[in-house]
């Protein structure tokens, strides 16, 4: 009975678990701390015991002479060049007594949580590196008595050791006798307890040379697990390991977990020595047989040093950053998979180039220091660097030129989302730029990201002052959000279209939202849930961007008829449509659907749960004189907003779309109107803009579905959906119906509700007379106009389901290209709202459809030619010959996904003959984890890469390492496995395909990064006649 | 008897058949040297005229290969009436294909439009274009999706600078359609 009672709890469990299926659950939400592997390199040549360090800890009641002055507060500020920018004329002046007392006793305050001068200086905004001037002149003076470099340096370690938890310090130094100059040695390894490694510190002498990369490079050898180059099995230099590689120490790799971090801290007061042992240059020497050489091909090396130093450190940082050190840690496709480690350098009483390359190759930053609480300063930041270990998801747009409104321009962005624990998610949106190949560019004009995609760990986004990486919750302009003053919070109430309009105001001093317009009892928590909107107390506000994009818009501000500025365009979860500035990442203003109004609660209501607001992605139109901004919400509501964006800081307010919007038209021209049937749901649309011919005329209109109905989210959803089942256009200028309007009111082979609509011109004239759509119970629908008198002819144009009665959703609207015969449309299904389902076998579809041919009966899969086998490649000669006829004769062609569960989760785009999307697979057995604290974090299942040749489903390009053979015998480079590649884990975007001056390029969003793979297109332009004129 | 000697007797006639002959054969060999002349001069005429078609033939393939060249961002925005302009506002562009310091074909470039109104400085054959809408969707067998991209269409007309053929070509460069 007990064990009943148990049972149905958990059945009751999971279905109710199972009723809000959507695809937010396959990413990991919780942030975990796995203390870190910091291995530091302390220098200990021979130039470590010069005495010319201020021996003495910063005073704050000593005046130090200097160029700063000395109660003024600086700011490190990376905008332009790294340098101390004034951050406050007085240190009075800083409303933020945490902040304030740092500075006032120690001089200095790392990431630093105050607002500047438009803020008045309160605490909050985002995490600054600060310094007193009377600290920059003591850094900077050398005043007090001087000390050794290294009793300074020792002293200094010694204490970051002692009040640092939760890190796994390692500690090396240099081989230091004549004869053993070679690289250095593991004094104690990572995990080491604090008792021995300042013991340790403590018997440190000066003596000997600086080899740099030979000792970055033995760190590394020690993070990876491998034999040491120079070190026997004694643990310190050994000649006969040295010279002949036998007898050498065999490492054993602290790294525990896949997604621990492991850092270098290399601290060194000298330049390079004794720095070019051959096997820094040797083919293969490396770990997993790699080479270091000139690895950053910057053509610097052996360089000009002297003593034998060389240019290597930099090599070795960069390899060290970039490979995974460890493959038997992470496995390929999953999260994780890469263990590297990052290097930072600190330049002690020394300023390098090279050691500010290695940071920038490694992955980390470089500091200099030249006293006591410098190095402190230092070595403190670096701490406060290494995060929590996260997973940040992104999707990339690159948006038209500004200059030529043709290409698509040099700048990509990029919107974030991160889970968090308690249900409000943050989110970012992140500007980088594109050189002429393609490459993901950050501020500083460093590559931005990884060869694999992941954006690195030291990129500076456009608009950050300091290095941001992949994280969310740093710099973009989430960042800029934190430090903005005040914001400008509009919504509608119904009296004043112009949002600037005082009634819109969301705000306190607004009468008019009442607590019954936010739905709350107590005036007290109006208050509390106007402030939460804007961000008050909270440690970051922008919420996440999911499912909605970025759009940025460009505007000619001064009208003198260029284009001068952008604003960028995106809707969040943190309740609201942004329009953000450029030119310098804040937020113009934040728009409140009037329908979220009384659910802003939900986000300050203390449940874990993710909750939903402006969803949807939004369109813009624009003419010469007018832009339009249309959004959804997608699972944030049923409404549609239009404003008016013609002047960027005086938005209007023109129009919504409700549920019922088409319930009272008249869509078949009967005299009667449609009902309810012709209720919309969730407004998932996103939809686009095109011309269409009218009855009178011609409409421009935003063309989009139905909706979503949350029936679907049921384990068995019931047989037809009650809402959404609609495909229709609305004029763009007044949100009235235009001549499209085919619903379920008097539509009754439409069952089911539809999400995204496309529609194109396929005869040149400008107007689009074909549209498409798909809908959850696995229909294609077609529209055509072709004589352009305003009336839709409609056909129930193929069932993915028919065959054999398994539900096969439809979420992204067909793509199409042009053929002899008319079009051919392509589409895949998948059930995006609950990504972890794996009963159902989903497809690939390419089907030809001409207007002209008779239509009798919706096609179904048996009209179709399965080449999932890949005969028409992979089979005997007849079996290849029998494809050919096969594909010629049917109506197309379908691939079942083999894999457990995959399903295609984004829209396909066509490009030069090639099908491009991606898909989803779950994570097979369960994922338990055994143990790995990682899985918590990471985002489940695998992301793949399709390219397959539109005609016959092939391979497009060659993916796989996988050798093939076809039925005769003869190997293959382009089989069934090239198809696909894996791109990283979770659902990743769609690819999005830009044409760059220099090129066409895809971009796709995965976990922790953007990848970006060429198309492979030979020719700019392609000819389509030729004439000789004369003779 | 009559005495009919006179008319068995042919002294002389050998001078008249060898003469007759001779005059042939003059005529013959005048009119062969004639013809083989002719021959050489059709020769180097054909020898011209496909030099020149190559010359165009060229100078239409380099426009296609120096497209970012061309392809500025006043073709770009300037649907109507753009032509070949490169720093100078130049209607045209000599350009020397097989680098042997002699320029082989001027190449002229303008967008295929809907109203082709003649530009004055470009030659007659670099305005006969014919009557298209410049921007369309992407066309026929292409491969290219009618959702997210479409085309523009330019006329590229080479003339070969010896003996100024002129050969045609329209070609279709592929954008995201914003």
């Amino acid at each position: 009975m007990k064990r009943c009672l148990l049972l149905a709890f958990a059945m009751a469990l999971i279905l109710s678990s199972q009723l809000w299926a959507d695809d937010t659950e396959i990413f990991g939400t919780a942030s975990i701390s796995i203390a870190p592997n910091v291995l530091i390199i302390f220098d200990t040549s021979g130039s470590m015991s010069t005495v010319d360090v201020p021996g003495e800890y910063y005073d704050p009641n000593t005046t130090y002479s200097g160029s700063y002055t000395t109660n003024a507060v600086y700011e490190y500020d990376c905008g332009w060049g790294c340098s101390w920018e004034l951050f406050a004329n007085d240190i009075n002046d800083l409303n933020c007594p945490a902040v304030k007392t740092a500075l006032q006793t120690y001089g200095y305050a790392n990431n630093a949580e105050i607002k500047d001068s438009d803020s008045n200086y309160v605490c909050g905004g985002s995490g600054k590196t600060l310094r007193l001037g009377n600290f920059r002149n003591y850094d900077e003076s050398g005043a007090g008595t001087p000390s050794s470099r290294i009793s300074v340096a020792k002293e200094v370690i010694k204490q970051i050791i002692n009040d640092t938890d939760n890190v796994r310090f390692g500690l090396m130094r240099f081989n230091n006798n004549s004869g053993d100059d070679q690289g250095g040695y593991i004094v104690q390894v990572c995990g080491a307890d604090k008792t021995s490694l300042i013991n340790a510190i403590d018997n440190f002498t000066a003596d000997g040379y600086t080899p740099l990369a030979e000792t970055l490079a033995e760190a590394g050898l020690y993070l990876a697990g491998k034999k040491s180059w120079y070190n026997g099995s004694g643990g310190t230099y050994d000649s006969t390991c040295d010279s002949s590689g036998s007898g050498c120490l065999q490492y054993t790799s602290p790294m525990q977990y896949r997604c621990q971090k492991n850092y270098i801290i290399l601290m060194t007061d000298g330049a390079s020595t004794q720095d070019k042992d051959s096997k820094l240059t040797a083919t293969g020497a490396y770990i997993n047989n790699g080479t270091i050489g000139d690895y950053d091909n910057d053509g610097n090396d052996t360089g000009s040093y002297s003593s034998d130093g060389s240019d290597y450190l930099d090599d070795v940082a960069g390899y060290l950053y970039e490979n995974d050190l460890n493959s038997s840690l992470g496995t390929s496709g999953g999260s994780f998979e890469r263990q590297n480690a990052l290097t930072y350098t600190i330049g002690f009483q020394t300023q390098q180039q090279l050691l500010q390359d290695a940071a920038i190759n490694g992955g980390g930053n470089y500091y200099t220091a030249g006293s006591i609480s410098g190095l402190t300063a230092a070595f403190e930041h670096i701490m406060s660097d290494i995060a929590d270990v996260n997973a940040v998801f992104v999707s990339p747009v690159v948006p038209v030129s500004r200059m030529n409104r043709t290409y698509a321009g040099s700048s990509l962005y990029v919107g974030f989302f991160k889970p968090q624990n308690d249900g409000r998610w943050a989110g970012n949106i992140k500007k980088y730029g594109l050189d002429s190949d393609g490459n993901i560019m950050d501020a500083t004009g460093n590559a931005a990201t990884l060869s694999n995609g992941t954006i690195k760990d030291n990129a500076r986004s456009y608009w950050s002052t300091s290095t941001d990486g992949p994280d969310v919750l740093l710099g973009g302009v989430g960042g800029i959000l934190l430090d903005q003053a005040s914001r400008n919070l509009y919504t509608y109430m119904g009296s004043a279209s112009a949002l600037i309009d005082s009634t819109n105001a969301f705000s306190i001093s607004n009468t008019q939202i009442t607590t019954s317009t936010l739905d709350v009892s107590t005036s007290a928590q109006r208050d509390d849930v106007i402030n939460d909107i804007h961000g008050a107390g909270r440690s970051w506000i922008l919420g996440d961007i999911l499912h909605s994009k970025p759009s940025v818009v460009h505007y000619d501000t001064d009208g003198n008829g260029s284009l001068d500025a952008s604003f960028i365009f995106a809707g969040s979860n943190g309740g609201m449509m942004h329009c953000f500035i450029d030119s310098n990442g804040r937020e113009e203003w934040g728009f409140i659907p009037p329908d979220q109004l009384t659910r802003l609660k939900l986000l300050s209501d203390g449940t874990t749960d993710h909750d939903y607001f402006v969803d949807g992605v939004p369109v813009v139109y624009e003419t010469t004189n007018q832009k339009i901004l249309f959004f959804g919400e997608r699972r944030g509501g049923n409404n549609y907003y239009a404003l008016d964006i013609t002047t960027y800081n005086t938005p209007t307010y023109l129009y919504s779309i409700d549920p019922t919007f088409l319930v009272s038209k008249d869509g078949d021209g009967n005299g009667s109107a449609d009902g309810v049937s012709a209720t919309l749901g969730q407004s998932w649309s996103a939809p686009t803009t095109h011309k269409i011919k009218t009855s009178s005329g011609s409409d421009t209109v935003f063309l989009m579905g139905g909706g979503y109905d949350n029936n679907q989210d049921q384990d068995v959803p019931n047989a037809s959906d009650s809402e959404g089942r609609a495909v229709f256009a609305i004029k763009v200028s007044d949100g009235a119906i235009s001549s499209l309007n085919v619903n379920a009111g008097y539509y009754t082979d439409m069952t089911h509700s539809i999400v995204d609509v496309a529609g194109f011109d396929s005869n040149g004239n400008g107007y689009t007379n074909r549209v498409y759509a798909g809908d959850m119970g696995g229909s294609i629908f077609a529209f055509e106009d072709d004589d352009g008198d305003g009336t839709w002819s409609k056909r129930k144009f193929f069932s993915a389901s028919a065959h054999d009665g398994v539900q096969r959703k439809i979420f992204y609207s067909p793509d199409a290209v042009e053929e002899h015969f008319g079009e051919m449309i392509f589409f895949g299904t998948g059930d995006r709202a609950d990504p972890e389902e794996t009963t159902v076998v989903n497809r690939i579809y390419a089907i030809k459809n001409s207007w002209e041919d008779p239509f009798t009966s919706t096609l179904t899969e048996s009209d179709l030619t399965d080449v999932t086998d890949n005969l028409i490649v992979l089979g005997t000669e007849t079996q290849r010959t029998e494809a050919r006829a096969a594909l010629a004769n049917s109506k197309g062609w379908y691939i079942r996904l083999e894999n457990l569960g995959e399903k295609v989760t984004s829209g396909i785009t066509v490009f030069n003959g090639v099908v491009y999307f991606t898909s989803y697979t779950p994570e097979s057995g369960g994922g338990g984890g055994g143990g790995d604290p990682c899985v918590l974090v990471s985002g489940r299942g695998q992301a793949r890469l399709y390219a397959l040749n539109y005609k016959t489903g092939e391979a497009a390009h060659d993916y796989s390492d996988i050798t093939e053979t076809d039925g005769e015998g003869n190997e293959v480079t382009q089989g069934k496995h090239d198809r696909s590649k894996v791109i990283g884990t979770s659902i990743a975007s769609a690819p999005s395909i830009a044409v760059l001056e220099g090129g066409p390029e895809i971009y796709i969003g995965v976990e922790g990064g953007i990848a970006h793979e060429d198309p492979n297109v030979k020719a700019a332009l392609n000819t389509y006649y030729w004439r000789q004129i004369n003779d | 008897m009559k005495d009919n000697t006179r008319i068995g007797n042919e002294d002389g006639s050998v001078i008249v058949l060898s003469m007759v002959l001779l005059v042939l054969l003059t005529i013959l060999g005048i009119s062969a040297t004639r013809t083989s002349t002719i021959e050489v001069q059709i020769a180097s005429n054909e020898r011209h005229a496909v030099q020149n078609l190559y010359q165009a033939e060229a100078g239409d393939h380099f426009a296609l290969e120096i497209s970012k060249t061309w392809m500025t961002n006043t073709f770009l925005t300037t649907a109507e009436n753009a032509a070949y302009v490169d720093s100078s506002v130049n209607p045209s562009l000599a350009v020397d294909i097989d680098s042997d310091g002699t320029d082989d074909a001027t190449i002229e470039i303008r967008c295929i439009e809907a109203t082709g109104n003649p530009i004055a400085v470009l030659s007659d054959g670099a305005n006969d274009l014919p009557v298209q809408q410049h921007i369309v969707p992407p066309p026929v067998g292409s491969g290219y999706s009618l959702k997210s991209f479409e085309v523009r269409r330019y006329g590229i007309t080479a003339t070969s600078t010896n003996g100024g053929t002129q050969i045609q070509i329209g070609a279709y460069k592929v954008f995201n359609k914003f």
